[in-house]
């Protein structure tokens, strides 16, 4: 067959000039011969060609054995990492979406509001944590102190009064997140940036907050409870000072704390902080009820004489003799992960100065603390509290009494 | 008359090494701590083997005047009345005495040879009561 084709192709090449030959032609010249290759032929050669290529990439590498090393990566890198990747995931999906101007991902989100008392000055501020949940936010409005606003009562968290009726001033801002039919504005939340100032004269001897939080918090601060109306002039749970001590200055008036009356800036950190109630990523919103109050999440360290054990406020020891001793942390009420710890201060023999949240403080004293008084150790903790990067640093103490024998007559 | 005056001042010092021995006997024993109820209080309790060490460190410092005891150090241990106060405020029903902190006590009868009173017809052995306390503080 193949030999067929050959002879067959031959006889065209050679063939054709001759056919063409004409005696009214001049100059005979031949024009280049015009090669008909069967398309059978081709797809068959091709074949043959790309076989061996085939072969080629089909084979394996050889196997090859990598010693697999175990690796404790700690669970709080893992996390990070994990964010991270989030992040990174959503500025991806971000890429890919039409964003309307003017809105932004969430990077700071809202955890509530914070009344600060400092002798005649009182901060309304809002505390907010570096978390992207994975919604945006848009700047609706910024007003100012006394101003009323359209938006009033729209925002989950309320608008705080100053102790003389009037409404703080702050921003508004409008939550969104992102469903198959685009950005879903789902809530609103006000960020109140504000200061006012009592005169000198009318305050009392010994200032105290209007109005204790339910939730323990430091002293000069207050947790604040939303106000359900921004036309409430109450001073009551909201911890301004009531209005019957006196004159009031606003913001304006207030010597120093220019800066803390400015409406804060989102654009310091490339985008505006947004809020919503902390929810998965991209999953379902659950509103927050305007009437219900962001209750604040305390956070305390305290020392065990055991893993898990109760809180000690103060340990006996022989000396010389070697105890472990390890800190613990609690979040709202509950038992929180301590991830490290490290001794502030405290006198010691020899002990350990820092270690994880496995490790215990292990130490020994070789010298008596002077007669009537005690060691006393203060540590400080990094505890791990959901949705609070980085982790909240707090404060542990113990006093150690150490003991030596004696006789008793 | 010399015999006797030797052998009185023989027995006062055997009586003062008998009592040290049963101090540092309760301080031996009341230097150890109970590693339980520390990780449970953070308190200091007396190790819950304490009246054995009493015993055994009571022995072992009475073995310095064994040879003038009456009988073994190890029997005079054994028979002594050795009682750990675990909790403070706890009262001592042989003594009387009250103790602010955990203590542990001793109380013991060491028989000293004296032959030298045989001569006056008193006692060959001469019995010397010691007792001894300790505390952490």
């Amino acid at each position: 067959m193949r030999r067929a084709l050959t002879v067959a192709v031959l006889l065209a090449l050679l063939g054709r000039p001759a056919a063409a030959w004409s005696e009214d032609a001049g100059d005979w010249e031949p024009e280049p011969p015009e090669i008909e290759v069967p398309v059978r032929e081709v797809e068959v050669f091709a074949r043959e060609v790309e076989a061996p290529v085939r072969e080629i990439e089909v084979q394996e590498p050889p196997e090859v054995e990598v010693p697999v090393r175990e690796i404790e990566v700690p669970a709080r890198e893992v996390e990070v990492l994990v964010r991270e990747v989030e992040v990174l995931v959503r500025e991806e999906r971000l890429a890919e979406r039409e964003i309307p101007e003017g809105v932004y991902l969430v990077t700071e989100t809202y955890v509530r509001d914070v009344v600060t008392i400092e002798g005649p000055l009182t901060t309304y501020e809002t505390e907010t944590v570096a978390w992207s949940p994975g919604s945006y936010a848009r700047e609706l409005e910024t007003v100012g102190t006394g101003t009323a606003s359209e938006l009033d009562g729209a925002a989950f968290n309320g608008r705080l009064a100053l102790s003389d009726g009037r409404p703080v001033a702050g921003t508004f801002y409008e939550n969104f997140v992102w469903t198959s039919d685009g950005l879903v504005p789902v809530s609103v939340v006000f960020f109140q940036d504000d200061a006012e100032l009592r005169r000198v004269a009318s305050l009392p001897a010994a200032p105290e907050p209007a109005a204790a939080p339910a939730e323990p918090a430091p002293p000069s601060t207050l947790a604040a409870v939303p106000a359900p109306a921004p036309a409430s002039t109450e001073a009551g749970g909201d911890g301004s000072v009531p209005a019957s001590e006196g004159p009031l200055l606003d913001e304006r008036d207030a010597p120093e704390p220019a800066a803390a009356a400015a409406p804060s800036a989102p654009a310091a950190t490339g985008a505006p902080p947004g809020a919503v109630a902390p929810s998965p990523p991209f999953g379902p919103f659950v509103p927050v009820a305007p009437s219900a109050p962001i209750a604040p999440r305390p956070v305390g360290g305290s020392v065990a004489t055991r893993q898990g054990g109760a809180p000690a406020q103060r340990v006996e020891v022989l000396r010389g003799r070697r105890v472990a001793l390890w800190p613990r942390a609690s979040s709202d009420g509950s038992s929180a992960t301590v991830l490290a710890w490290r001794l502030v201060s405290g006198e010691a023999s020899a002990a350990t100065a820092a270690g994880s949240g496995a490790d215990p403080f292990v130490a020994r004293w070789d010298r008596l603390a002077p007669p009537g008084s005690s060691y006393v150790l203060r540590f400080a903790l990094q505890v791990a509290v959901p949705g609070e990067v980085p982790p909240p640093e707090v404060e542990a103490s113990i006093e150690v009494a150490v003991l030596s024998p004696a006789l008793d007559r | 008359m010399l015999a006797g005056s030797l052998e009185l001042g023989s027995l006062r010092l055997v009586a003062a090494k008998a009592r040290a021995a049963a101090d540092l006997a309760t301080i031996v024993a009341i230097g150890d701590q109970d590693d339980a109820a520390f990780a449970a209080t953070g308190a200091y309790r007396p190790s819950p083997d304490a009246e054995a060490v009493a015993r055994v460190y009571f022995a072992r410092n009475l073995d310095a005047i064994a040879g003038s005891l009456d009988r073994s150090p190890d029997e005079i241990a054994a028979a002594a009345d050795v009682a750990v106060f675990r909790e403070a405020g706890a009262l001592d029903q042989r003594s009387g005495r009250r103790y602010d902190r955990p203590a542990v006590r001793v109380a013991a009868v060491v028989p000293v040879r004296t032959p030298a009173f045989a001569a006056f017809l008193l006692p060959r052995v001469t019995s010397v009561e010691v007792l001894a306390a300790s505390v952490a503080r």
